[in-house]
């Protein structure tokens, strides 16, 4: 377990509505939120806004692995806002990747969440994301780091809601399991989000005093 | 976001007049410059003032053009990032590859690892998360930056094969500057005779003319970009570049010494990467302990919760020939009809060799050729296969053969 | 898209729900019947033909000569592409792949690379000079949900069809000798996907046609060789409930024993 995980500044970006440059572990990413603003007609939804989440490698190229990655954040973004109340606009999320050590999205989804707070878009539920590996001898090593992952047997990236009750959002895994591991990890990853969402608390409470 | 309203543009202009800027800034007064590398080589981000540029260089082999069959490319290529697109970004790419491709200052033969054959690709990134003016400027410390902090994998070619060492097994190699040259932008006002250093973003946008002069640490001139219609006396050129010089063997002297910070870090293993500063006005940090390693007991829970719906997969596999299977439900309604005695209900085949094979299975009349094909069939459409009437047996005496027209 | 269009379906297919029963017959937890065919493209090396239901799914496997990667010298490639081209589903439009195939082909490449379903070491002829590459491309003929259910099967049973001749290879002079000795490919596993579309936090639909894609809240697919878990991948959407992930994976891996089976049969 790392000693520090989560690093978090909002409003990192002027130029957007919202931003959040979010280090976890070692990894860095920087998200800014655009919107709602008018978009090209053919974009245009009458009665609900559309979100449109752009995932940026630091080389510029993206792969067909990362465009999964945007796909899996624009449908986790796209639940968590109340889209209903901006009709005929559109949203636009950019996540540009800084610096890879692991865990890259779960980093980018918490980024994310973060920088849809800083933006003020009303949001039906916050979401945090949280990575754990599994090892040869079935343990279970949360948020682990590059080493961990590359030699695990399996990996997943969970998402919760903040609501009360466990609300899986996103799951995305790689390696073989078992289905009774799945629920341990889901236990463990459950238990980490809740952490999270205290952390997200505090960074609006202190971003909401200094402002 | 790109517009600006009378208001602004009109005190703007009323506080030039007077020679004072926006920000209480003097005149030749550059913001504060911020330069943080990250954990792989080549990889900064400089912060000037709130002007963000994130830059990565990469290296790729690659086949040399058929001119220069003995030098390396560079290639500087610029984005926005985390703005709604308005902005265009093709100036400050083309004066960006004019005034470092064109001053040489990377040494492009040394990148050759094979005339001809393979050479070194140099890219460099650069990402502009946040644009408040000066954007020229901030990418070019950026590129510079990057390009002085890179270091590409150590190569030998023996002959036939090239070997690339990774990090692990030989140090890589830092590129070979032969200068550095660095970007100084200036606003001018023409009326109030009234030259400033660094625009902030309302500047940028409400001056007269935009100058952009590239000197490098050896005060030479390396280009000369000038935006706006300039009737710059020979005395404000000349001042604008002296001034310029200066600023550049500065700003190349921060960049080089953050550069030697860095190394001396990396050397003691303290290196921290990118990372958010965090200070009493902003950011928070989160620490995860061990304690939740115990937290819930949810799955006990949740294995109690009874399954209440039950499963009504009984589907059943039928067998229809050598190649073809077809999974079959009991109370589906769309059931694959398979043994029905109605001659329609048969599976349709698409079949290379059905001519022959069906002269041999069945007499002409049993043939029947069907013209017109829905996709709401829920039949087979391709197969190679006979359906047999009756009893499942693969016997194709009496068979029907139906062929798709 | 249409908000009045899929009010109205939406009232349709919840009376349906609430007598256990869905649009076109099945019970909520019921599959669609498959039919499957394979070797049925002939120049191919491997080919198969599926059909779940309306959704018809060929896949082609192509067997090439290529080298190895100077990092891994002694695997050979298994390159899986998804097509889902315009004709398929009226959405799609034509030109770029759209992002689903994009996402479909990453899915696949991740689940075939990471569980091994291929032991990529038998694709190897000679270290670091000569290996077997194998393109397998799926094309979606007709669109009607579960898209991903049938492109592993129709890969998987693609695969099991491909034949290749031992290759005796010089390295002297660099000659390639085909011999015709075929030996079929060995595969390790047979992951099986299942897709359900959460219609609310009540109802789970196994294999949901596109309509009902549409109407559902998110989706979830399970990919299971019957025994272990391959994949759990829920991109995003509605939430989902425990119990429900439980009931989800305990069908699909009764599901991953029949289609198994199918294929089994064919063989």
């Amino acid at each position: 377990m790392n000693e520090e995980f989560l690093k978090c500044r909002l409003g990192f970006i002027g130029n957007s509505d919202g931003s959040a440059y979010v280090s976890q572990c070692k990894t860095t990413v920087a998200v800014s939120v655009v919107g709602p603003f008018e978009p090209k007609s053919s974009k245009c939804l009458y009665d609900r806004g559309t979100v449109d989440v752009t995932f940026r490698r630091k080389t510029g190229s993206i792969t067909v692995h990362d465009k999964m990655l945007e796909g899996i954040m624009q449908s986790t973004c796209e639940e968590a806002l109340i889209v209903e109340q901006y009709p005929r606009t559109s949203i636009a999320v950019t996540v540009q990747e800084m610096q890879d050590r692991g865990n890259l999205l779960a980093t980018c989804l918490n980024a994310s969440c973060l920088a849809l707070m800083d933006s003020g878009i009303s949001m039906h539920h916050l979401f945090a994301a949280i990575s754990c590996a599994i090892t040869d001898s079935e343990e279970i090593i949360l948020n682990p780091d590059e080493l961990q992952i590359n030699s695990s047997v399996a990996y997943f990236t969970l998402v919760f809601s903040s609501s009360e009750s466990r609300q899986l959002l996103t799951s995305h895994t790689t390696g073989k399991f078992s289905h009774s591991i799945y629920l341990q990890c889901m236990d463990k990853c459950f238990a980490a989000t809740r952490e999270v969402f205290s952390f997200y608390e505090n960074m609006i409470k202190k971003q909401l005093i200094y402002c | 976001m790109n517009l600006i309203s009378d208001c602004e543009k009109n005190f703007l202009l009323e506080a030039a007049s007077q020679k004072i800027r926006l920000d209480g800034r003097q005149k030749d007064e550059y913001r504060k410059l911020n330069i943080e590398f990250g954990l792989d080589w080549g990889n900064c981000l400089v912060t000037l003032g709130t002007t963000r540029v994130f830059a990565q260089v990469s290296c790729e082999i690659y086949q040399p053009n058929q001119s220069r069959p003995n030098e390396g490319v560079l290639q500087i290529s610029a984005e926005l990032a985390g703005d709604n697109k308005l902005t265009d970004l093709t100036k400050i790419n083309q004066i960006l590859e004019r005034f470092y491709k064109g001053s040489k200052c990377v040494d492009l033969e040394a990148l050759c690892i094979i005339a001809e054959e393979k050479v070194w690709k140099i890219k460099v990134d650069l990402s502009v998360l946040n644009m408040d003016g000066n954007t020229l400027g901030c990418c070019s410390i950026a590129t510079l930056a990057a390009l002085m902090h890179f270091r590409y994998p150590d190569v030998v070619s023996t002959g036939e094969k090239v070997i690339v060492y990774s990090s692990s097994e030989r140090d890589p190699i830092p590129l070979s500057l032969h200068h550095h040259p660095v970007i100084t932008s200036f606003a001018i006002f023409e009326k109030y005779d009234f030259i400033i250093l660094d625009p902030s973003f309302l500047e940028d946008k409400v001056c007269d003319n935009k100058l952009s002069i590239c000197f490098n640490n050896h005060r030479e001139l390396c280009g000369v970009d000038i935006e706006g219609c300039a009737c710059l006396s020979q005395e404000l050129l000349m001042k604008c570049s002296n001034q310029a010089a200066t600023i550049a063997v500065v700003l190349v002297d921060k960049i080089k010494s953050a550069i030697q910070i860095d190394i001396k870090k990396r050397s003691s293993k303290s290196i921290q990467g990118l990372e958010p500063s965090i200070s009493e006005e902003c950011g928070i940090k989160l620490s995860l302990s061990d304690k939740f390693n115990f937290v819930g007991p949810l799955t006990q829970e949740n294995a109690n919760e009874k399954i209440e719906e039950i499963m009504e997969v009984d589907q059943s596999i039928v067998k229809v020939t050598t190649n073809t299977a077809i999974t079959k439900c009991h109370n589906n309604l769309n059931q694959v009809n398979t043994t029905k005695k109605e001659q329609d209900d048969k599976l349709i085949i698409i079949d290379p060799e059905s001519t022959e094979s069906s002269s041999n299975d069945g007499t002409d009349s049993d043939v029947q050729l069907i013209s017109h094909y829905s996709l709401d069939d829920r039949r087979t459409i391709i197969g190679n296969y006979i359906v047999s009437d009756g009893d499942d047996s693969d016997d194709s005496d009496n068979s029907d053969v139906v062929i798709l027209d | 898209m249409n908000s009045i269009k899929l009010n109205i379906q939406e009232t349709y297919i919840k009376e349906y729900l609430a007598l256990q029963k869905r649009s076109d017959g099945r019970g909520l937890t019921g599959f669609r019947d498959a039919s499957l065919n394979i070797n049925s493209i002939h120049t191919a090396d491997g080919s198969s033909v599926i059909k779940i239901g309306n959704t018809a799914v060929v896949c082609g496997i192509k067997a090439e000569l290529g080298i190895p990667k100077a990092e891994s010298p002694d695997v050979g490639y298994l390159l899986v592409n998804v097509e889902l081209p315009s004709l398929c589903y009226k959405k799609i439009r034509p030109g770029i792949p759209c992002d689903e195939a994009m996402e479909t082909t990453s899915f696949l490449n991740e689940v075939c690379n990471n569980c091994k379903i291929l032991d990529l070491q038998q694709l190897c002829i000679c270290v670091d000079k000569l290996v077997w590459i194998l393109s397998c491309d799926i094309y979606c003929l007709n669109y009607d949900g579960s898209v991903l259910d049938a492109c592993f099967v129709a890969l998987l049973s693609a695969l099991q069809t491909v034949k290749l001749p031992e290759v005796k290879y010089d390295k002297e002079t660099d000659e390639i000798n085909v011999i015709e000795d075929y030996k079929f490919l060995k595969l390790n596993c047979l992951p099986v996907a299942s897709t359900f579309g959460v219609f609310n936090d009540k109802y789970i639909l196994a294999d949901p046609t596109e309509e009902e894609e549409q109407l559902c809240i998110s989706k979830f697919s399970v990919v299971t060789d019957g025994n272990l878990l391959f994949s759990l991948h829920k991109p995003g959407g509605n939430y989902i409930k425990d119990n429900q992930i439980q009931n989800c994976v305990k069908y699909a891996k009764i599901r991953a024993k029949t289609v198994h089976e199918l294929i089994k049969s064919v063989q």
